[in-house]
């Protein structure tokens, strides 16, 4: 009611009773605040799908260094961007949701596919941690990559307030990465707290496999060594046949002798089949030496803006993505 | 560079603070993130995690009773202005600082109206903030003083926004000016009262001096085991004149209530009323040792939800 908001070719700044809200007020709001998440979901029943084209486009720029060209997109994160517009499927918001997430891999797949859930609870203080075991991991159902993650060694020796506490401040509704690139599967998804078993081989230093399904075709593989030790992040890109691509993100390096996992080509065969039902998927494995966890379906990884080392690499790996034919909404 | 650094502090109270996010949580989102912000709040305030559903601590069952218990009289109690007639007609007594007028609008306010020294207010502040004590009459600006009113008058400072204190919830603001009395050698009471009686009071003796002790006794003038807040605890040599008349007029005035603490003033040997306060955002302190916030959490008795 108080809201005004000015658009301009750039920037969205967003006034509220007279205050103009600046990146400065961040120190303001501390605790609960996350990036302009706060701000965006504030006004979040007003996106429309070209309110929400304007804002990725300007975030598009700033991350990757040029400007997308949506009506025709070519390169993959253009790609990825426009699926996220006007691509929607469904089936899709069941994926993202960590917790339901787990039947629909048990229902394909297998139950032995995914890691065994523990305890699934709406409030903080709802989390009974007589009933838990000595080791286990607490996670939010929306938090992305290594982020709202905590692990319990052991039970004793945490303090349960701060645990509450931590578990407690992923469950406002701006926690929410709708509001930050608009993935639409996120949209009014409620945050819940997740208990799952804490697994001992797949703890540590381990290397993640990362399956690009394009339509539905594994043609890009992405391991990920060495992410604890710090700057000396090894990211390679391999194709289908174990043959290293000189694709190379910024900030990490190429390891041209990755070792192939033993149970590849069961791999190779589950990306097909979670594949096939999207136009992209990227599929993320958690592999010990005998047997295989699925982690999550990724849809837009990087939220399609994450760089390429040169723009040639972002060209060659779009042209691998054919686009389905979607009505424009 | 100093008077630049004078002139940011001055403009810094003008920029949103916590009372601001959750007023905009509270409009935009409804109550969804109450239970969220409130227990984040009171954890880092208090070092625990609180249960709400089975309050058992005094500061958990104080915190419930700020979100559950709804008693129009207490709005009426926590408006600074409204109040004086209040204590007038339960007590008999004249007891509060004199009203002088209240403001309509801030170009109603003229410094030369009134001779000497006073003081302007807004009617939901606690303590002693939003006040303007105008004492050198040539140095004070009208100008910054109709700016701060303005901007304590703001629905996002009322004190509800702070930890979602249900009686600050309909308070209107209403600006007044009041009689100026010098605090300088001021002592004050806080007396904690429980199921309507008082149970022990923080004496706090020279409170405006700046190494001021405080010193906690129970209804019968007997000292207790346990600190409440940071200030250091100090043993008084002789029982003040007043505080048995503070405690019986903290008596008459709690009985409706399950939980408030009444504030008193004594200047020059006279006993002033102060305030009511209620819920958190008055008595969110912590207590020392924590065995003793369950020992008093068991004396109060909890309403039904209303």
């Amino acid at each position: 009611m108080f809201i005004t908001r000015i658009e301009k070719p750039e920037k969205t700044v967003l006034s509220f009773c007279g205050i103009k809200f600046t990146r400065k007020h961040k120190k303001v709001f501390m605790d609960l605040y996350n990036k302009n998440r706060f701000y965006n979901a504030i006004v979040k029943n007003n996106f429309s799908i070209a309110e929400r084209r304007g804002i990725l486009e300007d975030r598009f720029y700033k991350k990757t260094g040029y400007f997308p060209n949506l009506n025709n997109p070519q390169t993959f994160n253009e790609k990825m961007t426009w699926l996220k517009l006007y691509c929607h499927d469904e089936v899709q918001k069941k994926c993202v949701d960590k917790i339901t997430f787990k039947d629909y891999i048990a229902q394909i797949l297998g139950k032995e596919y995914v890691i065994p859930t523990i305890a699934v609870y709406d409030r903080a203080d709802d989390i009974n941690f007589d009933e838990l075991p000595q080791k286990f991991v607490i996670k939010s159902n929306c938090g992305w990559g290594g982020d709202q993650v905590i692990i319990v060694k052991d039970k004793t020796k945490i303090n349960i307030d701060r645990v509450r506490r931590q578990a407690n401040s992923w469950l406002v509704t701006w926690n929410n990465y709708f509001y930050q690139s608009f993935d639409w599967e996120y949209e009014n998804l409620k945050p819940r707290i997740l208990v799952e078993e804490f697994l001992e081989a797949i703890d540590g230093d381990v290397p993640d496999y990362k399956f690009h399904c394009f339509n539905g075709e594994p043609k890009a593989i992405l391991t990920i060594e060495d992410r604890f030790k710090k700057g000396q992040i090894k990211k390679t890109f391999l194709d289908d046949k174990w043959n290293v691509l000189p694709i190379r993100r910024p900030h990490s390096t190429v390891n041209k002798n990755v070792k192939k996992p033993k149970l590849f080509d069961e791999m190779l065969k589950i990306s097909r089949k979670l594949g096939e039902k999207f136009p992209f998927v990227r599929v993320d494995f958690y592999n010990t030496d005998n047997k295989i966890y699925v982690g999550e379906l990724t849809f837009y990884p990087g939220g399609g803006v994450e760089p390429f080392a040169t723009k040639e690499w972002d060209i060659q790996l779009g042209e691998l993505l054919k686009l389905p034919d979607v009505k424009e909404k | 560079m100093a008077e630049l650094r004078k002139v940011q502090l001055k403009i810094s109270q003008f920029y949103p603070k916590q009372s601001v996010f959750n007023y905009i949580n509270h409009n935009f989102f409804s109550e969804e993130n109450n239970d969220v912000i409130l227990a984040e709040r009171f954890t880092k305030a208090i070092g625990y995690y609180p249960n709400v559903q089975e309050p058992k601590t005094l500061n958990e069952k104080i915190l419930w009773l700020s979100q559950n218990y709804h008693n129009q009289l207490a709005t009426l109690c926590v408006d600074r202005y409204l109040v004086k007639q209040y204590i007038k007609e339960q007590l008999g007594e004249d007891l509060c600082f004199s009203t002088i007028r209240k403001y309509d609008s801030i170009y109603d306010v003229d410094l030369n109206e009134y001779p000497g020294k006073f003081v302007i207010k807004v009617n939901w502040n606690l303590g002693k903030n939003q006040t303007i004590n105008v004492i050198n009459k040539d140095k004070s600006s009208l100008d910054l003083i109709r700016a701060k009113l303005d901007n304590w008058t703001q629905p996002w400072n009322n004190l509800y926004y702070t930890d979602y204190n249900w009686p600050y919830k309909d308070v209107k603001p209403i600006m007044f000016a009041e009689e100026y009395v010098d605090k300088k050698a001021c002592n004050k009471y806080k007396v904690y009262c429980f199921n309507g009686k008082a149970d022990f009071a923080l004496l706090d003796m020279n409170c405006y001096s700046l190494k001021y002790k405080r010193s906690i006794y129970d209804r019968n003038f007997k000292e207790t085991d346990f600190t409440i807040g940071k200030t250091s605890k100090v043993q008084l040599k002789t029982k003040p004149q007043n505080f048995d008349r503070v405690i019986e007029l903290a008596d008459k005035l709690s009985k409706p209530f399950p939980f408030v603490r009444v504030d008193f003033y004594e200047i020059g040997g006279k006993i002033y009323f102060e305030q009511f306060l209620f819920g958190l955002s008055s008595s969110f302190s912590k207590i020392k040792p924590l065995e003793w916030d369950y020992k008093l959490g068991e004396k109060l008795n909890l309403p039904e939800k209303s």
